[in-house]
This record gives C-alpha cells, structure tokens and sequence, in this order.
C-alpha cells in the first residue's frame, strides 16, 4: 500500500473539487484491511474517491472523498460497517482548494524578458526615427570651431609647413550638422599648403568632429588666422555662418637675426637691466654671436649681465655709439626662446627714470647671428 | 710778467714728455664705406692684431687672439687706432653683424706718425643670403677709388700688391670662384 495519496488521485480530487469543495474523511482501519474484490466506488452513492494508504507498519488509514457532507452523512453508517470493527474516524472536512502563493516574479522569465524589451526597443526606436526624420528635417545648426589654445600658441618655423587643428563641436543634441570650414589668413605671407582639405565634415548629434589645416609662413612675425564657414542642419533649414575663430600665431625665423629688447627695470637711476630674448627655429651647433648697439650713447656703456652672458667682448663706446659683442653657446633647442641681460650703465652724473630708460632703448639695436666655427667674418651662410 | 714766465717753463717742460709718448704710439687711420649707399658706416668694429710677419699675403686671427687695439668707427665710417710704435705691422679686421668687409681683414706696415689705411668697403647681406658678385665689385671699385685718392702715382705693381691682398682676403673668407675670378677680370687685368 502506498503510504500517501496517489498523486493520480490527488489530481482527480482537485479536478473534481473546482466547482465545489469536496468532502474528505480519513478513517483508521485494521493493519489488514482491505475492501472486499467486488467493492466498486459506486457502491456507495456520494463517495467519488477513496484510497487505502499505510501510516505505518501497524496502522492503515482510509481516506475517501465525497461529494458532499450530506453525501457523506447519509452514507456514513454503511461505510463504517464496510470498514470493519476496528474502524475510527480520524478527520473529517471539506477539501480546500490549494492555492499556491504568489511568486512575484515568477512571471520574470528570460523569454519575457527579452520580449518585454524588444517590445520597448522597438518602440522607442519607433519614437526616435520619427524624432530623427523631424529633426533632420528641422534642426538649426549649432556648430563652434575650437582649437587647444596650447598646441596653437606654440611658435612655427618660416617655411616648415605646420598643422592647426580646428574642432567643430555640434552643439545639437539631435540633430546631425555639416560643416564646411575655411581658414582665412589675414595679412600677407602665410598660405594654406594644397595638401589640404578642405570637404565638409558630417558631426553627429553632441559630438565634435577635427579638421586639420596645414599652413607655410614665408617669413617671422605675428600672423592672424580667421577660421569661418557654413553649417547645415536640417534639410528644409537654411544654411548658417559659423562664428569665426581667431588664432594668432607666432612664427620665427630658423635665425632670429633681429631679436627683440625689453626694459627689465632700472636698476637705479644710472643703470638699467635689459633683456634681449632670441627666437631661433633651428638649432645653432656653432652657437651664436650678438651685438647690441646704442647709438647716441653719451656716457652709457652696454655691459654683459655676467649671469647669463658669459663670453662677451669689451665694450665699446665712441661718440656715435656703444657695442658691446657677445657669444652664445651652441644649443640644439628650437622654438624656445633664450634670453639674455644687458646693462645700460651710465658713466657719467645724468640720472633716468624708468620711462627714460624705456626712451632710450628705442635707440638700442641688437642683431644675431650664427657664429662660424673658424672665424667671425663670413660670406655666406 | 712773473706768472706769464712761470707758465711758459711748465710748457717748456712738458712739450718734451709729450713728444716723447707721440713719438712711442702711432694713429692708424682709416675708413669703412658702405657699399649702397657710397657713405661711411658707424659702429663698424675694427680690431688690431698683432702679426710676426707683415709681407704675408694670407693673414688669418685666431678666434682666441686678444686685440692689440680695437675701436668703433664713428657714425661718418672713420676710426682711429693707436698702437705701439714698437710694433711694426698690424692685422686689421672689421666686424659687423650683418656685414660682410671687403677686406674683412688686411695687414697694416706702420709708417709713424700716422699710418692712413685704404677705405674698407661693406657689403649689407642677410641671414642664408649669398654676398652677390655685383656687390663684391662694387666694394673693389671703392677700394680702387680710396687707393686713387691715397696716392695717385702709385705704382702698378704696388697697386697689383694690395689687389691682390685683397683678392687673398675674399679666398680667406670663403667667397666664391666664379666671383673671385670676376675680381681679377675686372680689376687685375694680366
């Protein structure tokens, strides 16, 4: 004997319970009991099931479900004699329906998962193409030029073609911009070089595309670069100016043979520190020879500052002017700029004030160059 | 009476020390001539060194060298040196940036007092720029000029000499053949 109830019978029980509960009874019996071989369920009308289920070695147990209490009730009498002497009835009720708890999410299967997101995907995808065709059609531009401010005030050597990278950052979030950038040098003496590009670029929504531009200066000095061009939004929105970008670049010469002075300070009132910053684009391995020249002197001396001019001649002066030569070490820097310091010192009693010493420098020329290896006279370079 | 007698002894006595020291130094004079413009050049620097042996044609300055003299020229172009009279020649060279001299450097033979030097010419160049033949002739046509003016009758083979002294100092520096050769074409005919 099984010593639970079949779950074919459990299934059946239920099956026949969902209308209406049924009625159970649960009956202790002898270890030996069993119904006679012609019993058939319908012997008792109102019994639907019964099964004979062993509790233990001693104690067998018969449980049968009818349709109702009363079915139960009006049988009750010759079920008891059916089941022997020894018989008891241990439980008696209707049978709930078993209701399994809730799991909540149970319903999270991976297939409804991926069903369920497929379904949002598509549908935001949805929403997004027919945003996409109403901004591609509609999106004013919004696009601004940029360029590291560091990499472009980097000093460029005369004939040595440069890059200057001009970002084109599209400030739409939606909407995808072209953009058709144009440098346009101001003042005469830099060109853009024909290796460059210049088709439009593409920038997607909120992204920033670069274009390089790649330019030659043929000789030194400060030179102005305007940066403009058109962009595009939306096919039905007119085109629009960008704002322009102004760079101004340094370019120095491979020899700066003219370099520039400044007044540092006065030192007092007859002496001055003047500083004299050397821009070279290429390396001198001779090193270099400068001259600083007053003219007009009176009775000021150009010196060395001996802690950054260490080899200089001595100064001269006549009537008509003061020179004072020096030489530089060779240096393999370029497009660093070097500077030195000079000292106007007046010999005599007249005394200056700093605007005076700033007066007189207008009168000091310095010029540069290489120093030959052999010896300072030269013909050519 | 008595204070005019007291001067007139201490000039007395000083007029012979200063001879003396006249007489120890001798004034090299000359001039640098900037070949565009025909006109003297200030701030021209112009060394003196010494040299054993004036006759040579090749003279060269170790970088090393320290002046025996050096000056400017003033804003007229001229200068003025003064050596030791017991010195008997000189190696003149003239610096200036951006300049190129023709020559760049010459030996001076002293004659005392005073010792007039030929007119140098300079020629104005820039930086990877090669000193032009046009140019070069032209500073020999300034020298040509000053040796006409220094001494007129001078005689051809003395003017032959200094040419060329001068023609040496342009190999020295380094001038090209083709403009070495147009010199002597022009200004020392066979």
């Amino acid at each position: 004997m099984p010593s639970s109830v079949d779950p074919a019978v459990k299934e059946s029980t239920k099956k026949a319970g969902q209308h209406e509960p049924l009625y159970i009874t649960e009956h202790s019996v002898s270890n030996d009991f069993d119904f006679p071989d012609d019993f058939q369920v319908d012997t008792l009308p109102g019994m639907l099931f019964y099964q004979i289920i062993d509790k233990s070695a001693q104690e067998r147990h018969v449980i049968a479900w009818w349709k109702s209490r009363e079915a139960f009730e009006a049988w009750r009498k010759q079920f008891a004699e059916l089941l022997g002497t020894h018989t008891s009835l241990c439980f008696e009720g209707f049978q709930l329906a078993h209701r399994s708890r809730l799991d909540p999410v149970g319903w999270l299967r991976p297939a409804t998962i991926v069903a369920a997101v497929g379904t949002l995907a598509l549908f935001l995808t949805g929403l997004s193409t027919i945003e996409d065709w109403g901004y591609s059609l509609l999106a004013i531009p919004d696009c601004t030029l940029w360029t590291d401010p560091e990499a472009a005030s980097k000093p460029k050597a005369v004939g040595e073609a440069f890059p200057i990278q001009i970002q084109v950052k599209n400030r739409h979030l939606r909407g995808s911009s072209t953009a058709s950038i144009k440098p346009v040098p101001i003042g005469d003496g830099l060109t853009v070089t024909d290796d460059t590009d210049f088709s439009s670029v593409q920038i997607e929504p909120g992204k920033a595309e670069v274009q390089e531009f790649r330019f030659i200066a043929s000789h030194a000095g400060h030179y102005t670069i305007s940066f403009e061009g058109t962009q595009n939004g939306g096919y039905v929105m007119p085109s629009r100016n960008i704002t322009p970008l102004r760079k101004t670049i340094d370019v120095w010469d491979p020899i700066d043979t003219s370099p520039q002075v400044s007044l540092v300070k006065a030192i007092d009132d007859r002496s001055a520190s003047v500083s004299v910053e050397v821009h070279n684009a290429k390396p001198t391995p001779y090193g270099m020879t400068l001259e600083a020249t007053l003219k007009n002197p009176g009775e000021i001396d150009v010196m060395p500052d001996k802690r950054s001019i260490k080899d200089a001649e001595d100064p001269l002066r006549n009537a008509d002017f003061a020179v004072l030569r020096w030489r530089i070490p060779p240096s393999t820097d370029v497009l660093k700029p070097q500077t030195f310091r000079l000292v106007l010192q007046e010999t005599g009693t007249t005394t200056r004030t700093t605007d005076e010493w700033n007066e007189l420098l207008r009168r000091l020329t310095v010029r540069a160059d290489e120093a030959d290896d052999l010896s300072s006279s030269k013909q050519e370079k | 009476m008595k204070r005019l007698r007291i001067i007139a002894c201490i000039v007395a006595s000083f007029t012979p020390i200063y001879c003396t020291l006249a007489a120890d130094s001798v004034a090299v004079e000359g001039k640098v001539i900037e070949t565009t413009k025909k006109a003297g050049i200030g701030a021209f620097t112009v060394k003196a060194y010494p040299t054993e042996n004036p006759d040579t044609s090749s003279v060269s300055v170790s970088r090393d060298s320290k002046p025996l003299a050096q000056t400017l020229t003033l804003a007229d172009g001229t200068y003025s040196l003064t050596i030791s009279a017991g010195v008997k020649a000189v190696i003149l060279q003239f610096e200036k940036l951006s300049y190129f001299s023709v020559p760049s450097q010459q030996v001076v033979t002293f004659t005392p007092p005073k010792t007039t030097v030929p007119d140098v010419a300079a020629v104005k160049y820039g930086y990877g720029q090669i000193v032009s033949t046009h140019d070069v002739l032209d500073a020999f046509k300034i020298r040509e000029a000053s040796f006409n003016a220094m001494a007129a009758n001078l005689l051809p083979s003395e003017r032959k000499k200094f040419i060329e002294s001068d023609i040496d100092s342009l190999k020295n520096a380094g001038v090209d053949s083709q403009t070495i050769s147009a010199v002597k074409a022009q200004f020392l005919p066979p």
